[in-house]
């Protein structure tokens, strides 16, 4: 067994580590992507199927299945593919190609319904466990949609913000002692008023909660590296 | 935008997009927590009342502006024989109001109102009127000039006015004749500068280039067969020899400038100076200096040389 396939071993108890490997290997992810979405498909929409797709892999993996990168690349495309047959028109041209064939279209679709209902599984468990930690914080998911920022400049403040505190080990030790955002100093960092941070606090609360607890799925789904996950 | 639904309760679903915002919308029957479905972006929708109002405010609008343009004056009509009128028509060719220059045009106004007729009907209408009718019988010349803003709607007002009134005359006053004379917004208000009509202008014009030394001022209060006779007989020819007591004769001068030719009129004046704005010569006919041209000259037969 090789050095990442112990990794992935490991990223199957271990969140940072799956984190890690998400974000070493999303190159691989965005490559394998691009060549199985069809142009005209929207691509931060299929990027984010990949992304749950190599999540899944890791869940999914064994080793005596063999190396880990050929699985994840399967996984990946296979996925992609059920996203487009169930999203419709853009399934006839994706598997159009794969005509020729049959066999390994039929495989395709049976390991992306497992793998769907596997992710489904995952993401479902993660999300009860964000209900109930999220509570612990007054946020209840009904109150999710409102307290999302509408505007774009709003949204990259608040995500700027839950990166600041899930990648500053100080910020990260007050929130988790006092259950509060570092007002003053989140609005030192990213130059604004801490009322503009208070304006916002349930929802960069909820981000940080994601990306501090065990949510490796919710994560994985979520804006690219450079976004959200840290 | 794809989304993972969080929770579904009471029919609404409340789902994560990636890009980490969180929306509620109403759920299918299938959805369950940990799926991963397609979001739209939900279109902006006006309320009714403002579309409404939009609509309401474009009929005004509307409405507005062709009010507008119906009140404007987009052509100019003079009438000249003793009495002088002009006819203020709009883009749709109706008559906004009539002006007389004069008593006698005064007159005739206090007994026709063309205000609202269409253009050809208000000219008939006037020539019609008993108070003109002693006139148009006197063996007299009838003038009419045209104004407007482009070349096809002068033609086509031009055409209009010969055929109706060219119709009447023939058929009522064989003896008078009738000229016609296309003038650009400069002549109209040199006219007007001098008190008179653009077509009395244009035959006032036309009379100073042949005997540059005389003020047309003193013969702007004449009636345009006068001064038609003098035009006449400093051709040469005299009034005798004019046709106006030959029988009717449509007679059309198209002395004034086209549109086209507007901006610049007096680059197609005569060489010598002079203190009046020139007409330019019409493409294949009009004013000349070596004499009338021969579109001129079919309405006076030899009196014009």
């Amino acid at each position: 067994m090789g050095e990442l396939d112990q990794r992935v071993v490991l990223a199957q108890s271990d969140s940072d580590e799956a984190d890690k490997l998400l974000r070493e290997y999303l190159p691989m992810i965005k490559t394998q992507v691009q060549e199985s979405a069809p142009r005209h498909a929207d691509y931060e929409d299929m990027l984010s199927v990949g992304m749950l797709a190599f999540a899944g892999a890791i869940r999914q993996y064994r080793p005596q299945r063999g190396s880990f990168i050929p699985f994840a690349r399967l996984c990946i495309r296979s996925r992609i593919l059920d996203e487009l047959r169930r999203g419709g028109k853009e399934a006839a041209v994706a598997f159009g190609d794969e005509n020729a064939d049959g066999q390994r279209i039929a495989a395709d679709a049976s390991l992306a319904q497992y793998s769907r209902e596997l992710e489904r599984l995952a993401l479902s468990e993660e999300i009860s466990a964000l209900r109930q930690a999220l509570a612990g914080y007054g946020v209840s998911f009904d109150s999710l949609a409102k307290i999302s920022p509408k505007q774009k400049r709003s949204k990259a403040l608040c995500i700027a913000a839950a990166r600041q505190v899930a990648t500053h080990a100080d910020m990260r030790k007050a929130f988790a002692q006092t259950a509060k955002l570092p007002l003053a100093q989140l609005a030192q960092a990213l130059g604004v008023s801490p009322k503009t941070i208070a304006q916002h606090r349930r929802y960069i609360v909820t981000l940080v909660v994601i990306l501090l607890g065990d949510y490796p799925c919710i994560r994985a789904f979520l804006p690219t590296a450079g976004e959200v996950n840290t | 935008m794809k989304g993972i639904v969080f929770e579904v309760l009471r029919g609404k679903a409340t789902i994560l997009k990636n890009d980490g915002t969180f929306i509620q919308v109403p759920a299918q029957e299938s959805w369950q927590a940990g799926d991963l479905v397609t979001v739209r972006a939900r279109r902006v929708r006006f309320p009714a009342i403002i579309a409404i109002a939009a609509s309401v405010l474009l009929v005004f609008a509307s409405l507005f502006t062709l009010l507008a343009l119906s009140n404007r004056q987009a052509a100019l009509i003079s009438i000249d024989i003793n009495p002088s009128i002009e006819l203020r028509v709009n883009r749709f060719g109706k008559v906004l109001s009539a002006e007389a220059r004069g008593d006698e045009g005064a007159a005739l106004l206090a007994t026709v109102d063309v205000a609202g007729l269409p253009y050809a009907e208000a000219v008939l209408r006037l020539m019609e009127d008993d108070a003109l009718g002693p006139y148009l019988a006197k063996n007299s010349l009838l003038v009419f000039s045209v104004q407007a803003g482009s070349a096809a709607w002068q033609e086509e007002v031009l055409a209009t006015l010969r055929t109706s009134a060219d119709a009447y005359i023939s058929s009522h006053h064989g003896a008078t004749t009738t000229e016609y004379f296309i003038v650009d917004a400069q002549i109209v208000t040199a006219a007007h500068q001098h008190g008179v009509t653009p077509g009395k202008y244009m035959l006032l014009l036309e009379l100073e280039t042949l005997a540059p030394d005389i003020d047309i001022a003193d013969y702007a209060h004449h009636g345009v067969a006068h001064i038609q006779a003098e035009i006449d007989a400093h051709h040469g020819h005299g009034a005798a020899s004019s046709p106006h007591g030959t029988g009717q004769q449509s007679a059309s001068s198209f002395s004034g400038t086209s549109p086209d030719e507007t901006a610049s009129p007096s680059s197609e004046a005569p060489a010598q100076p002079h203190p009046h704005p020139q007409p330019a010569p019409q493409p294949g006919g009009g004013h000349e200096d070596d004499g009338h041209d021969s579109e001129h000259g079919t309405g006076h037969g030899g009196g014009h040389g």
